[in-house]
């Protein structure tokens, strides 16, 4: 069966720019591909819709992916433009909201931040993903499995990137530790973004960065959105240590469980040895990152510990809402993307 | 030199005190005829892990770590990718003494 996730483009230098979903989207699409610079129509207005729905996420996508790869036929000039800013900003206050319902209040810990982050872990359960995906899921399912992951995976690494000039001392060195890994050490063909690109091929399916962009979910395109949200602010460093070592963390173990699923599916071969890869790398970035970089970062910084669980927190919140959609729609014998 | 049994031996009730000490603290290792050297840090119920050459506390490791700067090695006995760390310590509720952040 040739699946219709399966295509033969190759890879070109520039994303494509998403099709809008809403008014959210609708604008921010109108701002940056307007050819009048004067012709600024006023913003919408978030409060109407979900923030963590298809159109808020994907008009925060947007608005974020200016400082990376930006879109074919955009100007890069938009990366600072004052009414994209403003309107991040309302997005993401929106977005920040949504976050602090979803999360609750934070408790002070009693012990120290790696074993508070240990116990944040261990509470958070819910139906799992990885476990369908070792055990039930079928070839369609495995191949919309994968192109929810790409719309972090192309890019991973880079939105906790942007901590790095933002740290000092233990901390920083903690998290070049951890993301020398993520781009392969110096070797480009062992990068995890490269090494997720060339298993979507053996898939066959579109290793294109932000190529199927247009039929990620907002709760797929939230999991991104929310690094991006922490990363890119200075004031959120706290929430972005916490997130990644949550993201480490919770790694090894689903990593174990996707590997088993392809391999179930599709045979030895290139898309389970991307998941024995992360098993093997995040068992020594989880110590780092819990240990050195959040512990070494509260140390260093103790005013940051409420925001370094909250990230911890939100980063689990949201991986659970990302797997109960794929789950649901599955069961209900849908595709968990979007048409 | 330094044989991978130092490795399992830091996890096992015989070894001495000061061995462990200097693992919490990151061990230095030199294997000076072959001028190789590594750092091992036990983690607090977690593996080893292990910067530097790990040929130079032993040439599996170095294989198995496919060029990997930093690795983590199993100390709870019941990785399913021995000699490096899966993560199961966690699922098992490994517990062991050792390194627990820049502030411990």
């Amino acid at each position: 069966m040739k699946s219709a996730l399966v295509a033969s483009e190759s890879i070109a230098s520039r994303p494509p720019l998403p099709r809008p979903r809403g008014p959210l989207s609708e604008y921010i699409i109108g701002l940056i591909t307007s050819s009048d610079p004067s012709d600024s129509q006023s913003p919408p207005e978030p409060a109407g819709s979900d923030p963590l729905g298809h159109d808020a996420q994907l008009a925060l996508y947007i608005a974020y992916e200016g400082h990376y790869r930006g879109f074919d036929g955009v100007s890069d000039s938009w990366e600072w433009d004052s009414r994209l800013l403003e309107f991040r900003a309302s997005l993401e206050s929106q977005f920040d909201r949504a976050l602090s319902d979803l999360v609750g209040a934070i408790p002070s810990p009693k012990e120290s931040i790696p074993r508070t982050l240990e116990a944040i872990v261990a509470s958070t359960s819910g139906p799992s993903l990885s476990r369908n995906v070792e055990r039930e899921a079928g070839h369609e399912q495995l191949l919309e499995f994968v192109v929810h992951k790409s719309g972090y995976h192309l890019k991973e690494a880079d939105p906790h990137t942007w901590a790095i000039p933002r740290l000092e001392g233990p901390a920083k060195a903690a998290l070049v530790e951890v993301q020398a890994d993520e781009y392969g050490g110096g070797r480009a063909e062992r990068m995890h973004a490269t090494l997720f690109a060339n298993m979507m091929k053996s898939l066959g399916l579109n290793p294109r960065y932000g190529a199927y962009i247009d039929i990620l979910p907002g709760s797929t395109l939230a999991v991104g959105n929310l690094i991006s949200r922490f990363g890119l602010h200075r004031d959120r460093r706290g929430a972005l240590a916490g997130h990644l070592a949550a993201f480490e963390m919770t790694s090894c173990e689903p990593n174990r469980r996707y590997a088993r699923g392809l391999r179930r599916v599709f045979g030895e071969g290139a898309p389970a040895k991307f998941f024995d890869e992360h098993v093997e790398a995040d068992a020594v970035h989880e110590q780092i990152a819990a240990r050195d970089l959040a512990g070494g970062l509260a140390f260093q910084e103790p005013g940051l510990v409420q925001d370094i669980l909250f990230g911890a927190s939100a980063c689990l919140a949201l991986e659970g809402l990302f797997g109960a959609r794929l789950m649901e729609s599955w069961q209900a014998g849908r595709s968990s993307l979007l048409p | 030199m330094w044989s991978s049994t130092h490795l399992h031996r830091l996890n096992s009730p015989g070894v001495p005190h000061l061995c462990m000490e200097a693992a919490i603290q990151g061990y230095n290792v030199f294997d000076m005829s072959r001028q190789t050297s590594c750092e091992v840090t036990a983690y607090a119920d977690g593996p080893l892990i292990v910067r530097g050459d790990p040929s130079t506390v032993s040439p599996m490791l170095a294989f198995a770590c496919k060029g990997r700067r930093t690795i983590a090695v199993c100390r709870c006995g019941c990785s399913a990718i021995k000699p490096l760390c899966d993560g199961t310590h966690r699922r098992i509720g490994f517990e062991a003494e050792g390194y627990e952040g820049p502030a411990g």
